[in-house]
């Protein structure tokens, strides 16, 4: 396990270069793009507008606030917001965040916890009905977009029927994030199955499980022992893209049900230049996809024995 | 009694496009208890599937036919509960690619143990000092500590003993080797050709060794059977294969091995035309495309598997001579 520490260590540093260049690209792009977060339909004073620029330290050469910037991350201080002038997006993100985690977390553990067994099923019993119908379900699943898939729950199961919240929230109400949690999730379990089933196939076609039947062992020894965990191998690598999924499709999804989470904070303050918001954003998004892309491999260096941490 | 005995046995394939892919068609034969009995064919023959057939290890669209009696017990239409008795305990089968063939992602040790376990009803400890037993006997020095190891950690020479190790572990009256040597060198080849006749000499296995190469047959095998388009073409003790063939495609097969005493300038004959479609086979001799003796009734009908001399068959329709290959080379 020493080798794996140092392993995990020496990736943690490698992701330093990789979370530099996310800050610097998207920093300059923000800057170079037209606009600016004082300036609203009704232009503000030329005084009050040089003044607020003052204050946030827009006065200064681009180069000074990019280090300026930098330091202050350095120091987990995202800076105060642009556009919610007395609160500082540390703040934001720490009310937005909780949102996200409490529907995005059900979503990818749903898609594992209920995706990875259906792909199984599906692949041991090929070609029957226990393939076809959840195949047939994950395929709508995939293919029918978030924003008319929500709103056809929320008419059922909401407006209708009176079971859920149509959107919104209240902290600490799990009710709120099923909906949500539900259509951010259900594409994932689709993938999910799609990617297990095709795995399992593949695997349970190797020669080396023809030798563990060659061998008289029973037919769930061979899959329990022999085929489940290089089978789980492609779906570690579905990790890193189900987050980042789970990421863009809980932007979408807080639109729809109308959740204070940071996608919502993410759009608005694109729209809004609001430079130091959209930066904190990006940031977490960026650590979040970089967190999950070493944990998938330090996961696959534990189930794949070829794998050589060094 | 023959350990083994095959009576019209046919594979069959059922492809997406509907058709039928008829592998292994209508074979006959018997394996007797230590004896080697080599199988070859160009690639594509039928050799795999026939055994395949018998060990219940088709793929899913694959169906066999006929009968096929282990020990006078019909293995064709068992139970899984019933055929995993004698798989991996009285018939064991190795495969080509022994990388491939072994788990990569369990310990040698590991995936030795599972079969004591399974067919001798052994605690893991006990079955570990048999099977350190078992690695010493296929020459694996510092056995110990290799059943720690996983497969890649081997070499192909190394990996094909484990194997060896692994399905003699039961002691199995029937050892399948569907071309164990492809992928090593010649010396690593002929180690372990040395070491299956040591073995089979030992315990009295009953080996059917599969393979394209001739020269493995001489070396290896008591008797031969020559595969085609999932038949049998011509069955000797080998001895007589190579003095006294009887079928033009032998003779193709013959005419096609490098023989150091025939200098062919470097060229290596091969025999002309390609091996037929499983799916649309001729109703005549399924070598007839590519048979310099063809006469208008092979087109049409198929040749039975006649005796030509004491244990000797083949299945042929031409009456005279052969050797034309011989004087058109
Ligand atoms: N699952 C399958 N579906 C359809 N056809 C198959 C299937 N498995 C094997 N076949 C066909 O059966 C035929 C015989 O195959 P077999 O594996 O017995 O050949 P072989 O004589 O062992 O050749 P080789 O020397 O290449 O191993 C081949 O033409 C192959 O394409
Ligand atoms: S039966 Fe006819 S075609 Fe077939 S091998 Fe004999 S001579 Fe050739
Ligand atoms: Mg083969």
């Amino acid at each position: 396990m020493g080798a794996l520490a140092r392993y995990t260590a020496r990736r943690l540093l490698g992701a330093i270069p990789t979370m530099l260049v996310i800050i610097t690209l998207s920093f300059f792009l923000l800057r170079a793009a037209p606009g600016g977060p004082f300036e609203m339909q009704r232009a503000l004073p030329p005084q009050v507008k040089l003044n607020l620029e003052r204050m946030y330290h827009l006065n200064l050469p681009l180069w000074q606030q990019y280090l300026d910037y930098l330091g202050n991350i350095l120091h987990g201080n995202f800076g105060p917001s642009f556009v919610y002038r007395s609160i500082t997006v540390n703040q934001l993100i720490g009310q937005g965040f909780p949102v996200d985690i409490a529907i995005g977390v059900p979503a990818l553990l749903g898609a594992l916890l209920l995706g990875i067994p259906l792909g199984i099923v599906s692949a041991l019993k090929q070609n029957s009905w226990l393939d076809y119908f959840p195949m047939a379900v994950a395929m709508v699943g995939i293919s029918i977009p978030t924003f008319v898939l929500a709103p056809v729950m929320i008419l059922v199961l909401a407006v209708m029927l009176h079971w859920l919240p149509a959107g919104g929230w209240s902290a600490g109400d799990p009710l709120y994030a099923i909906l949500p949690a539900v259509a951010l999730g259900l594409p994932l379990i689709a993938y999910a199955a799609r990617v297990m089933r095709g795995s399992m196939i593949e695997v349970l076609n190797s020669p080396y499980i023809r030798t563990a039947r060659a061998k008289g062992l029973p037919e769930r020894t061979v899959i329990l022992r022999h085929a489940l965990r290089p089978a789980m191998l492609p779906m570690v690598s579905f990790l890193g893209p189900a987050v980042v999924n789970t990421i863009t499709g809980s932007i979408v999804v807080e639109e729809i049900f109308g959740l204070p989470g940071i996608g919502r904070f993410f759009v608005d303050g694109a729209m809004n230049r609001d430079y130091t918001l959209v930066m904190g954003v990006t940031v977490l998004y960026g650590l979040l996809i970089v967190l999950f892309n070493l944990v998938a491999d330090v996961l696959y260096g534990i189930l794949d024995p070829r794998v050589r941490f060094q | 009694m023959p350990v083994l005995e095959v009576r019209n046995l046919s594979v069959r394939f059922a492809t997406v496009s509907g058709g039928t892919v008829s592998a292994v068609n209508d074979i006959s034969l018997s394996v007797e208890r230590g004896e080697v009995l080599g199988i070859v064919g160009e690639s594509g023959s039928g050799k795999s599937q026939t055994w395949l057939g018998v060990m219940g290890l088709l793929a899913r669209n694959g169906r066999a036919e006929g009968s096929a009696r282990f020990d006078g017990r019909e293995l064709l239409g068992l139970s899984h509960g019933a055929l995993n008795e004698l798989r991996g305990a009285r018939m064991g089968m190795i495969f080509q690619d022994p990388m491939t063939a072994l788990n990569p992602f369990l310990s040698v040790g590991r995936q030795m143990t599972e079969v004591l376990q399974r067919h001798r009803g052994m605690d893991r400890r006990a079955a570990e000092r048999e099977c350190i037993a078992a690695l010493e006997m296929v020459h694996i020095t510092d056995a110990p500590r290799r059943l720690a190891m996983h497969p890649h950690e081997f070499s192909g020479g190394m990996r094909q003993r484990v194997m060896i190790a692994m399905t003699m572990l039961t002691r199995p009256d029937l050892l399948i080797c569907d071309e164990p040597t492809t992928f090593l060198d010649v010396t690593v080849q002929r180690q372990i050709l040395a070491l299956l006749d040591e073995l089979r000499q030992r315990f009295n296995t009953a080996i059917v060794f599969i393979t394209h190469d001739l020269g493995v047959i001489a070396e290896i095998a008591d008797r031969v059977i020559v595969m085609y388009g999932g038949r049998v073409m011509e069955q000797a003790d080998v001895h007589t294969l190579f003095a006294d063939y009887r079928h033009p495609y032998t003779e193709g097969l013959l005419r096609s091995v490098p023989r150091p005493d025939v200098t062919s300038h470097g060229k290596l004959a091969t025999i002309a035309g390609n091996p037929p479609d499983l799916a649309h086979l001729p109703a005549g001799c399924p070598f007839a495309p590519r048979c310099v003796y063809r006469e208008p009734r092979c087109e049409t009908q198929m040749p039975e598997l006649l005796d030509v001399g004491p244990a000797h068959w083949r299945a042929c329709h031409h009456v005279g001579a052969l050797g034309k290959l011989e004087t058109a080379a």
